[in-house]
């Protein structure tokens, strides 16, 4: 049988799968980043739709491969670590949070890691929770910063900021980005079946 | 000393890998474990350093002992204190950026202390030559160096148990010799030493035996002296490399130019990747279909880039490249000349190796004749329903150059073709890139084996000091120039 | 110019979480005046190549805070909006980017000494020396797909995206998953799993000029709270 906690073997897999979904992550956060100057943060809408679309496939291997508790925990803390690195200490909190959320979507009835169903599932809502951290981290920045030097920007960002962060556009994003990594968990899970459960790299359960 | 007795190992399928194998080695023996692609010489090897009993693929029956005591029933940091491992590819090895913290791995792991660490990296930097190297970073060494910071790294550890698997798959002769005088001095030192190898040649001076395994079985043992009596023909009967470098003769190297297709380079220059002065200056040759031009060169001189840039990968190079007297733009480039990178995982995307060489192409009736032929010619026919991932390193190798084959780009440019290759699969890819030349298509092979380039070359350009020092076609008498100019390149 | 300042990796991470925790509820005085002192101690630790970026950025919001209340354009509120964010964080930046100009050796070396279990030191180890490559995996991956005609942006690429998506990132997976294998097996047979506390090559000590910059920060941070 399967040892319970993390081995060498795991820990690498997920510190190498957390790299390269970091590096696609922030190169396609970059290109919406400048998107979104140009659209008055239009782009940021979709953003985290189309990055878990593209993460998601590798986020399922990684956890499928790895097969552990622990996997979508480390992967998130790992995911904070470099953020707290390039200045955003913050993030740490915040990725911490959200890799428990992850964990506990898999924790029912324990074979949650094996399932395709579920560690879909788990990635959807993982991948949707993070894409939220640009908006909480503005959201606190809104509220709590007093701003601007000019008095008519700073009630435009009040404005700006009604418009961006009331419930529905929040929950727009979410809405958005978990239909994203839904579909890139069911187009990864059909990917991982052909070339990887065929040819015996990966078992699962369907 | 290292006892297998009866091991059976196959996979959790049941594709048996290793049958009934048997093999002892005495304390201070230097042991070569030699034989075609997937023969299971991998997985010896993996048994005796403990890495076949943490890979939940395979199922183990047997006895495997190290110095009496069972190799399962030790932990890994235990067998590590006495096996040293070095394997083929250095580049995916390392886990620190700089030369010095990798070398201090395996010492900070058992918690020794700054000091101790800093007297054993030094120690085992100095047998390498490495001392120089210290603070460079890893990713900006060649391959050779690389090779060597990966052996030092274990070698801090004092092991007196080595196994190496195809370590010399990725370096140049001149890095090849420098690997077998290391193994003299370790052999000379007591050490025992197991060696997984295709190449032969750097070995049969050292080695005490021969195995030649196949089938996953052990199935002759050759003492040094049988090995070097040897003849040629049956070394190839049984798949095996050259014992000894010798070029072959008597062969037709006297292309027949037919003028189909050509492909001139005029004043190219490439740029380097950081800027600063030229990798290489102002090249001019031009190449005619039915030539196998094998291009050489140290590492780092900009073989690479050169390839890169003529397929239109790069933009840092200035000059005209034409094919059939029409200028090629950077652009379009990719239609006339297809760059086959020595790195085969990227290049597979396919489900099963049949569907691989349909990427990109539409799979009508001539070209399934074709892929039929090619798959026959490689020697892949056999594979053709299998995961490209699933492959050893040689198979994979053999399948990018069949995908390459498959499209109708004129100039085909070869990265490396035969570094994981055995006897049989180079010889099967020499035959096919002579029998595809002599058709209507034109290669350029970057290379430093002289195997390869003996069994298929017509012509030799050689890069040194950012020009083409030497550029000569190839008959039976230019042996002993090729040798040396691959063992004047620097590791 | 002198030489950059020497400080230990464990200062640069209290800096870091001093920092990047004041930056919340501070107004756009106090970031200014974080900013000019993250930017000096950015400069005693050898930033200095980025620094104008820095200020660019800075630059960038005021000129368009300026022209946003002007001339009421929504393009120029739109600019102001997302550079005021940026502005927000360049403070932390900087001193992130102290921290990530630290020698991996170095930071692994901290982490232990904070008593940091193995298996989390070699995954930290792992990803960052993996993220350059990373990028370079996937940059191979895109020469490939345009050689064979099947890149995103080529005629075969609009037609099948499907194909498309799947041509990178089986690649990239089956990549990935060698590199695991070849990296464990490495690790492995290094006494990765060698139940003994790690200790690093890397002697780091807290000097004099650690104490003054964490006592300085920590002065910075009580006067910001105050100036509230």
């Amino acid at each position: 049988m399967k040892k319970r906690f993390l081995g060498i073997r795991d820990v690498v897999t997920i510190a190498i799968f957390t790299a390269a979904i970091m590096i696609i992550g922030s190169a396609l956060s970059k290109v919406f980043g400048v998107l979104s100057f140009l659209t008055a943060g239009g782009a940021i809408l979709v953003s985290g739709a189309i990055i878990s679309f593209l993460t998601a496939p590798l986020f399922l291997l990684m956890v499928l491969k790895v097969g552990k508790h622990g996997a979508i925990f480390l992967h998130s803390i790992l995911y904070g670590f470099i953020f707290l690195l390039a200045g955003l200490p913050h993030m740490v909190i915040f990725y911490a949070l959200v890799g428990l959320i992850g964990e506990v979507m898999m924790m029912p009835r324990g074979n949650g890691y094996h399932n395709v169903f579920r560690a879909g599932l788990a990635c959807s809502v993982f991948l949707s929770v993070k894409a939220l951290h640009p908006a909480a981290i503005l959201w606190i920045i809104g509220n709590y910063n007093p701003q601007g030097v000019h008095g008519y920007t700073a009630a435009q960002i009040t404005k700006m900021m009604d418009i961006y962060f009331n419930p529905i556009t929040v929950a727009l994003i979410f809405v958005l980005t978990f239909a994203g990594s839904a579909v890139g968990s069911w187009a990864g899970a059909k990917i991982l079946r052909k070339h990887f459960v065929k040819s015996g790299i990966l078992q699962i359960n369907e | 000393m290292i006892q297998l007795k009866n091991i059976d190992v196959h996979s959790r399928q049941g594709t048996p890998i290793l049958n009934d194998f048997s093999l002892s080695v005495a304390s201070g023996e230097l042991v070569v474990l030699s034989g075609p692609s997937g023969s299971g010489k991998s997985t010896i090897i993996r048994l005796i350093n403990g890495l076949a009993y943490m890979d939940d693929a395979l199922v183990i029956e047997g006895k495997a002992e190290l110095n009496g005591q069972s190799i399962k029933s030790m932990n890994s940091w235990e067998r590590s204190e006495q096996v040293g491992s070095v394997f083929q590819d250095p580049r995916s090895q390392f886990f620190a950026p700089i030369v010095e913290d990798e070398l201090a791995f395996y010492c900070e792991n058992f918690g020794m202390k700054p000091k101790i660490i800093k007297e054993r990296i030094h120690q085992a930097a100095k047998e390498q030559n490495l001392l120089p190297l210290l603070d460079h970073r890893i990713m900006t060494l060649s391959s050779g160096e690389k090779q060597k910071v990966a052996i030092a790294a274990i070698r801090v550890a004092r092991q007196t148990v080595y196994v190496l698997d195809e370590p010399s798959s990725n370096l140049n002769l001149a890095a090849t010799t420098q690997l077998a005088d290391l193994i003299r001095k370790w052999k000379e030192a007591g050490h025992t030493i197991v060696i997984a190898e295709h190449r032969l040649h750097y070995l049969t001076d050292l080695l005490d035996r021969m195995i030649y395994v196949r089938n996953g079985q052990a199935v002759r043992s050759y003492s040094r002296d049988k090995l070097i009596i040897l003849p040629a023909e049956q070394l190839a009967a049984s798949g095996l490399r050259q014992t000894r470098l010798v070029w072959k003769t008597g062969i037709n190297r006297r292309s027949v130019p037919q003028n189909i297709h050509e492909l001139s380079i005029h004043q190219l220059t490439i740029n380097s990747w950081s800027g600063g002065e030229a990798l290489l200056h102002n090249l001019t040759f031009s190449i005619h279909s039915g030539e196998v031009v094998m291009l050489t060169g140290s590492n780092g001189i900009g073989k690479t880039s050169l390839a890169r840039a003529l397929c239109g990968l790069s933009r840092k190079s200035e000059g005209t490249v034409t094919v059939d007297g029409r200028l090629a733009l950077r652009r379009k480039r990719s239609r006339q000349i297809r760059y086959v990178m020595q790195e085969a995982d990227f290049q597979l995307f396919g489900q099963s190796v049949w569907d691989e060489l349909f990427v990109g192409i539409k799979e009508d009736a001539d070209q399934v004749t074709r892929a039929q032929q090619l798959l026959r010619e490689l020697d892949l026919w056999s594979l053709r329903d299998r995961h490209p991932s699933t492959l050893s390193g040689g198979e994979k190798q053999r399948v990018t150059l069949a995908a390459a084959l498959m499209s109708t780009v004129p100039v085909i440019i070869l990265d490396e073709p035969t570094s994981g290759l055995d006897w049989r699969s180079l010889e099967k890819t020499a035959e096919c890139l002579k029998r595809e030349a002599e058709k209507d298509r034109i290669f350029l092979v970057i290379t430093h084996d002289y195997e390869l380039i003996s069994q298929a070359g017509t012509r030799l350009i050689h890069l040194k000091d950012r020009i083409v020092t030497d550029d000569f076609p190839l008959d039976d008498t230019s042996g002993a120039r090729v040798l040396s100019l691959l063992t004047q390149d620097e590791s | 110019m002198s030489k950059p300042l020497i400080l230990d990796p464990r200062t640069k991470f209290s800096v870091v979480l001093i920092i990047g925790f004041l930056i919340f509820g501070s107004s756009v005085t106090q970031l200014l005046f974080l900013f000019v002192v993250m930017g000096i101690y950015g400069f005693l630790n050898g930033v200095r190549k980025s620094l104008p970026i820095y200020v660019l950025f800075l630059l960038l919001y005021f000129l368009s805070d300026y022209l946003a209340s002007e001339t009421r354009n929504i393009l120029f509120v739109s600019i102001a909006f997302f550079s005021y964010f940026i502005v927000c964080f360049l403070p932390a930046l900087l001193a992130g980017e102290v921290l990530v100009r630290t020698p991996a050796g170095q930071l692994m070396s901290a982490l232990g000494r904070w008593h940091f279990p193995k298996t989390m030191i070699i995954a930290f180890a792992v990803s960052l020396r993996f993220i350059p490559i990373a990028g370079l995996e996937i940059r191979s991956i895109h020469e490939v797909m345009k050689q064979r005609g099947v890149a995103f942006f080529s005629r075969t690429g609009w037609l099948h995206p499907w194909r498309t998506f799947e041509y990178a990132l089986v690649p990239l997976m089956i990549r990935l998953l060698k590199i695991s294998d070849e990296l464990t097996a490495s690790a492995v047979t290094r006494g990765v799993e060698a139940p003994i506390r790690r200790t690093s090559v890397h002697v780091i000590k807290f000097r004099s000029c650690d104490y003054v910059v964490i006592l300085l920060v920590l002065a910075l941070a009580f006067f910001l709270l105050m100036t509230r």
